[in-house]
């Protein structure tokens, strides 16, 4: 069924791996590039820079192209034209995928990805205008379903992860879509993430790092990540910290249970991701358990104060500080395993990459102070004046 | 074959010695697992969110906290933190220094953190400069660039050149690109620190803060000339300048195998060019039928580049 053999995976994955092993150390460059030469996959790669930048103007053609078509057929043709156009176009994205993989033996090249997901997208469209579905809720619930079906196809295909992400994604919304009450359509959508996660914990049983484990890693993490997601009723409030939201109308069992769940689910997931080392899962439920730290205030309708961040910050800092000197302190600095030092050159890689990024975050801080200045407690007016000068 | 069959089949035919494979086995079978980048991001996560409280702390409260309790306290963080840095810190180098501990750059950015609400609050509440507030950008710009120097820190680095680039009046954000003044010194901007970057690299101080300067200044420059030739006075010569840019991004990018910048180039130089053709072209089949073809023109240059140079395998 997939279109890469599972040798090949394997020998990709390993490829990567002797590549940061040379790199740390743990093999001498002509050891590595021996190894590597024995490991050459018969597939064609490229950067992963290139691979987006090819991903990008992909869709950009595709999208281009069938309204392109639409235009030239004229868009008064009727529903039943459009699903035609979609549907052709859906074939001819994924024929077109399936032959670039054949005859050019691409493998993660960028336009390959981006044609198969276009003809996803594309058929679920074009089945959607088929089927005449109406109203609007009807024409996303069939757009749903198709979609998850076809994102799912393609990661058993083409082992397009983030498909199978997509897949579970477009399944835990189609609840949304039947006009149902919130809470029984967060539990359904709760229900499908739980479901795959599930799946994707017992068939990595047996494979541990290994290819398909790896991937199967990734989509326990995603599951366990949708999963916190439905659930949490105020997770907007993590995005938007400043900006409350109104509480959505919901039977108070339902709420303190989803309060209960915002705790239990990271605490779970990090306990797992520690008995089992599994760094996919571990990053995940590290992120849900901020999430959880910046939505509990509003969960018990407290209000924000100007210094949660600076606690949220001590709490996070104090807590990496700690863990480190914990692990340090262990035989050869290390327990049960757990190491604070860099073993890999790739994670200096990232947190370089992660300081110039920071260039775009702190360049939102700069504003000029208010035009009219406000009196000083050092100028002697407010404290006389019972802080009666002051400005707020 | 599993990756521990491999290391055991290497192992057996001498390709790798008896502790290399015991070694490499540790890691695969997770014997040995770093979570050195989680703790980092923890670590970093940590002094933003308290930053970013700082700020919002002395910009609610400063009425009830008192101009000398918050210039006092910020100014024993900024001190505390200097101290820190500087009692700890290896001899100067010219070359890459490694962090002296693990908080180490993280105190130092904290310190450069306080020290801007510091300011801040100082211009906000006393008004010494009034109209010439920019100027304490500049001198703090100055200042983080000369700790990041000091230090090897790559955060204040970054920090010293988002607040240059304030100095300078640019703003990252797609609205602020989009006047006519601001494109002009973001283009100054881009070439003042590219000029910068080439010049330290040039006197072989810090060379590794190369690539942090030309992101920067590759990612302004190409902004700045691709707004103005979709809005520009004179679009033509924005156009000219954006091609010859995009270029240099594109030629040094696949010299260096640095491809983040011959991603720039493309993408930079396909909107502003494309934006100038179709503003020419009314009709909807042919601007469509532009994008396909363009589109298609730019896969398959990617593509035959990514196969002479940009291959992985």
């Amino acid at each position: 069924m997939r279109r890469y053999s599972i040798d090949d995976e394997r020998r990709i994955r390993l490829q990567a791996q002797v590549r940061a092993w040379t790199r740390a150390g743990f093999l001498r460059p002509d050891q590595g590039a021996a190894i590597a030469a024995q490991l050459r996959a018969d597939v064609k790669r490229t950067n992963d820079l290139l691979r987006a930048a090819l991903a990008l103007f992909t869709l950009v053609i595709v999208a281009a192209g069938v309204a392109l078509v639409f235009v030239t057929l004229g868009f008064d043709r009727g529903r039943s034209s459009m699903a035609v156009v979609c549907l052709i176009a859906g074939a001819a994205c994924a024929a077109l995928a399936e032959y670039l993989v054949g005859a050019f033996r691409l493998y993660r090249h960028g336009v390959e990805e981006a044609l198969a997901i276009a003809s996803v997208l594309l058929f679920a469209f074009g089945v959607a205008e088929a089927v005449g579905a109406s109203p609007y809720s009807v024409w996303w619930r069939v757009w749903l379903i198709v979609a998850s079906i076809g994102a799912f196809a393609v990661y058993v295909r083409f082992g397009f992860v983030y498909a199978a992400v997509g897949a579970m994604i477009f399944a835990a919304l189609v609840p949304a879509q039947f006009q149902l009450a919130e809470g029984l359509e967060r539990t359904l959508a709760a229900a499908v993430f739980g479901g795959a996660f599930l799946i994707a914990w017992t068939a990595r049983i047996g494979h541990g790092g290994d290819f398909p484990g790896d991937e199967y890693a990734i989509l326990q993490a995603a599951a366990c990540a949708g999963l916190y997601l439905a659930l949490n009723l105020h997770v907007a409030d993590a995005i938007a910290f400043v900006v409350p939201r109104a509480t959505p109308s919901i039977p108070g069992w339902f709420y303190w249970g989803t309060y209960a769940a915002t705790w239990v689910i990271p605490a779970a997931a990090l306990a797992t991701a520690i008995r089992e080392k599994d760094r996919a899962l571990l990053t995940v439920s590290i992120a849900l358990a901020l999430c959880t730290l910046v939505t509990n205030k509003p969960y018990l309708g407290w209000p924000r104060q100007s210094w949660d961040p600076m606690i949220l910050g001590v709490l996070l800092a104090g807590a990496a500080l700690a863990l480190r000197r914990w692990l340090d302190a262990g035989p050869n600095g290390q327990r049960r395993g757990f190491t604070a030092a860099r073993i890999l050159e790739r994670d200096r890689d990232i947190l370089s990459a992660l300081a110039t990024a920071s260039v775009a975050w702190h360049g939102r801080r700069h504003e000029a102070p208010p035009a009219e200045p406000r009196s000083s407690d050092f100028a002697g007016g407010r404290s006389g004046g019972a802080g009666g000068g002051a400005e707020y | 074959m599993t990756t521990a069959e491999y290391l055991e089949a290497w192992r057996s035919a001498g390709a790798i010695g008896d502790d290399q494979a015991a070694a490499l086995l540790a890691l695969v079978r997770k014997q040995r697992f770093s979570v050195h980048l989680e703790l980092n991001a923890l670590l970093y996560g940590g002094v933003l969110a308290f930053g970013a409280g700082l700020a919002w702390t002395v910009r609610e409260h400063f009425a009830r906290l008192g101009d000398a309790a918050i210039v006092a306290s910020l100014s024993a963080i900024v001190a505390g933190s200097l101290y820190y840095c500087f009692s700890r810190a290896a001899p100067y180098s010219t070359a890459q220094v490694a962090a002296p501990t693990f908080a180490f750059d993280y105190v130092l950015l904290l310190g450069c953190l306080a020290f801007g609400v510091d300011l801040w609050f100082v211009e906000f509440r006393f008004t010494l400069l009034r109209e010439q507030w920019d100027m304490y950008l500049l001198a703090s710009a100055g200042l983080y660039l000369a700790l990041a120097y000091r230090f090897d820190n790559r955060l204040v680095l970054s920090l010293g050149l988002s607040t240059l680039a304030g100095w300078f009046g640019v703003r990252f954000s797609p609205e602020g690109f989009f006047t006519g003044a601001m494109r002009r010194v973001a283009l100054a901007y881009g070439a003042s620190v590219a000029g910068v970057g080439f010049w330290m690299h040039r006197l072989e101080i810090k060379r590794h803060f190369l690539d942090a300067y030309l992101h920067v200044a590759v990612n302004a420059a190409l902004f700045a000339l691709a707004s103005g030739t979709m809005a520009g006075d004179a679009r033509l010569l924005w156009l000219l300048g954006l091609v010859v840019v995009a270029a240099v991004a594109i030629e040094r990018g696949v010299h260096v195998r640095r491809f983040a910048f011959v991603v720039y180039g493309v993408a930079y130089a396909y909107v502003g060019v494309s934006s100038e053709i179709l503003d020419h072209i009314t009709n909807e089949t042919a601007w469509l039928a532009y994008i396909v073809l363009s589109g298609a023109g730019v896969v398959v240059g990617l593509f035959l580049m990514s196969r002479l140079v940009g291959r992985e395998e």
